[in-house]
């Protein structure tokens, strides 16, 4: 497209001949720092440009590749930000330069409550995040909740210092050091602490003093922090407050699972474990459920199997026997997602069905279970219960069970014993693989 | 029994005689249809849309009928980017599809048409060239 046609007599097509709620439209699908740049040709675009922004602009996420194509120099970036400040609260600084981030070192950002600081693996030398960088967040941040860092050259030394932080996340940081821990833990009232993405690399620290934080409610570790310098597994269920504790684990989901299912010793006022989640590849089910078996409060099981690739893509077989042991030991559950996985028969679900009457949802997406078969088995020993006041719920979608299943007679005529649906996805599908997630009662 | 065909009558005085089912995407003519209980004989203006522009409207229109579920918007914007270019090819086109689109209530249009500049100012390096290309006045001028 040509931007006008040279006829000598009409004037050349002009932008500002379209009305504002189209303008806003158009200038909503550009990038905020191109926002910026427009409102400031035209009093009439900084109008739109301000009208979006007090609506629209409370999440900016920035990327070095916006400030580069323009030639951005500091001056022109410290103007953008100030211009922007007033209307964000959380901030996402993408692979970004660090030196614009200390253009801002003499300035307050009050609004801004959250912050990601993603940075670029590959940097060296000046321009990566580093301690001094973290003081200068204090003071342009000073309001700061919610701070997650990523790729950054931190020992962890100043961060005790962001006395309003609640949520802690540090991801690829290989140079934190364990010493600085204490104060964190100490000194900050954490709600979520997370150290969980890419430990296999070296984000190594001993958290002794996790314990110290008695504010925690959601905890996300790897399996090697658990025990470094001593087991601090009966220090976090002790936690008064602690609602998730998530633990990446790749070669150790036994023994994980075996120190909190069975901690040598118990805390008396721990709370009950009431949930339960896990995703991956096992190479020894039977000791896994033997486990799990002890979780005996379990109200939500989630387990996510994946496809070998060295089978060719095949899904995990779960055993009869160890399923029907399993339902016997877990008799409070009222969630069984049982995703991903092939069955030896039906009759290893169907004893969950029997022995857990408070079962509301029973999730079988991706499962081979044997098709119609186990509906109708499971509508057998349902129309015998009499005590249950509310239909099961079935979960096919991706199942071998066929979703016209959904619209056959007999179902139709027991919807008050089984609810079928083949269209919800279950919880959480984006849960990483390798992570034991506990959920404990409130 | 409604009839096939409506007759809109355009700022510059000319007819359009078009077939209904065509223009039931213009959200503004299919409002006006129902407080009609559909039948209307009547000529039915279009204060803000010339004859060329409605002809575009109406090839635009024309080519969404074959999309049985709404297209996503790349493929719109190909279809835009075509029509504009057989039409001449400059931002006039292409401004007046978008004003006419947003009077007449034609969200498909309208979506690809400010989709399309967006993508254009994003191509764009400075803020600068953004005001040749558009011919945005500078306010001290």
């Amino acid at each position: 497209m040509t931007s006008t046609a040279n006829t000598g007599s009409t004037a050349a097509a002009s932008l500002l001949q379209l009305n504002d709620d189209v303008l806003a439209l158009i200038v909503r699908q550009v990038n905020v720092y191109q926002q910026y740049e427009i409102g400031r040709m035209n009093r009439r675009l900084e109008s739109i440009v301000q009208m979006l922004w007090r609506t629209r602009v409370r999440s900016v996420a920035l990327q070095d590749e916006m400030f580069r194509r323009s030639g951005t120099n500091s001056r022109q970036f410290l103007a953008f930000i100030l211009a922007l400040a007033p209307y964000m609260q959380r901030l996402s600084c993408q692979q970004l330069d660090v030196r614009r981030l200390r253009v801002l070192s003499s300035h307050t950002l009050e609004g801004i409550t959250s912050l990601e600081w993603l940075g670029d693996g590959n940097r060296r030398g000046r321009v990566r995040f580093v301690d001094e960088d973290v003081r200068l967040l204090r003071r342009v941040f000073p309001n700061l909740r919610r701070l997650k860092l990523r790729s950054c050259q931190i020992t962890g030394k100043y961060l005790c210092d962001l006395e309003f932080l609640n949520e802690l996340c540090l991801d690829d940081c290989q140079f934190l050091e364990s010493q600085h821990f204490r104060d964190l833990f100490r000194q900050l009232r954490l709600r979520k602490f997370d150290i969980m993405e890419d430990c296999d690399e070296v984000n190594c620290c001993d958290l002794a003093d996790l314990h110290l934080c008695p504010t925690l409610e959601h905890i996300k570790i790897a399996d090697y922090h658990l025990c470094m310098e001593s087991d601090i597994t009966q220090q976090l269920l002790r936690l008064p407050r602690l609602q998730k504790l998530s633990i990446y684990s790749k070669n150790f989901v036994f023994d994980v699972l075996s120190r909190i299912a069975r901690p040598s010793n118990p805390p008396a006022a721990g709370r009950p474990i009431e949930g339960f989640r896990f995703s991956g590849i096992l190479h020894d089910h039977e000791r896994f459920f033997r486990e799990l078996g002890n979780l005996r409060l379990l109200k939500r099981l989630e387990l996510h199997g994946q496809a070998e690739e060295e089978e060719g893509g095949q899904l995990q077989c779960l055993e009869d026997r160890m399923l029907r042991q399993l339902a016997s030991q877990l008799p409070e559950l009222t969630e069984l997602h049982l995703c991903g996985y092939q069955l030896e028969s039906p009759l290893g679900l169907l004893e969950f069905v029997i022995n857990c009457r408070q079962l509301r949802i029973l999730d079988i997406t991706r499962t081979r279970c044997h098709g119609e078969s186990f509906v109708w088995s499971c509508l057998g020993i349902l129309a015998k219960q009499r005590w249950r006041s509310q239909p099961l719920e079935l979960w096919i979608r991706l199942s071998d069970v066929k979703p016209e299943i959904v619209q056959s007679p007999r179902c139709l005529d027991n919807v008050n014993l089984i609810k079928i649906d083949a269209k919800q996805i279950g919880p959480s599908m984006d849960c990483f693989s390798g992570v034991l997630k506990f959920s404990f009662a409130r | 029994m409604p009839s096939v065909f409506l007759q809109l009558e355009t700022n510059d005085g000319k007819l359009h005689i078009v077939e209904r089912a065509l223009v039931k995407q213009m959200g503004i003519i299919r409002e006006m249809l129902k407080l009609e209980c559909g039948d209307t004989t009547e000529v039915i203006p279009l204060p803000r849309v010339d004859s060329e522009t409605l002809k575009l409207l109406l090839k635009w229109c024309e080519s969404m009928k074959s999309w049985t579920d709404d297209a996503e918007v790349s493929v719109r914007i190909n279809i835009l980017k075509r029509l504009i270019q057989r039409s001449g090819g400059d931002d006039e086109v292409l401004f007046q599809l978008i004003t006419a689109a947003n009077y007449l209530q034609m969200d498909s249009l309208l979506d690809a048409g400010t989709q399309l500049l967006a993508n254009i100012i994003q191509s764009y390096d400075s803020a600068e060239e953004l005001r040749l290309r558009f011919s945005i006045a500078n306010e001290e001028e």
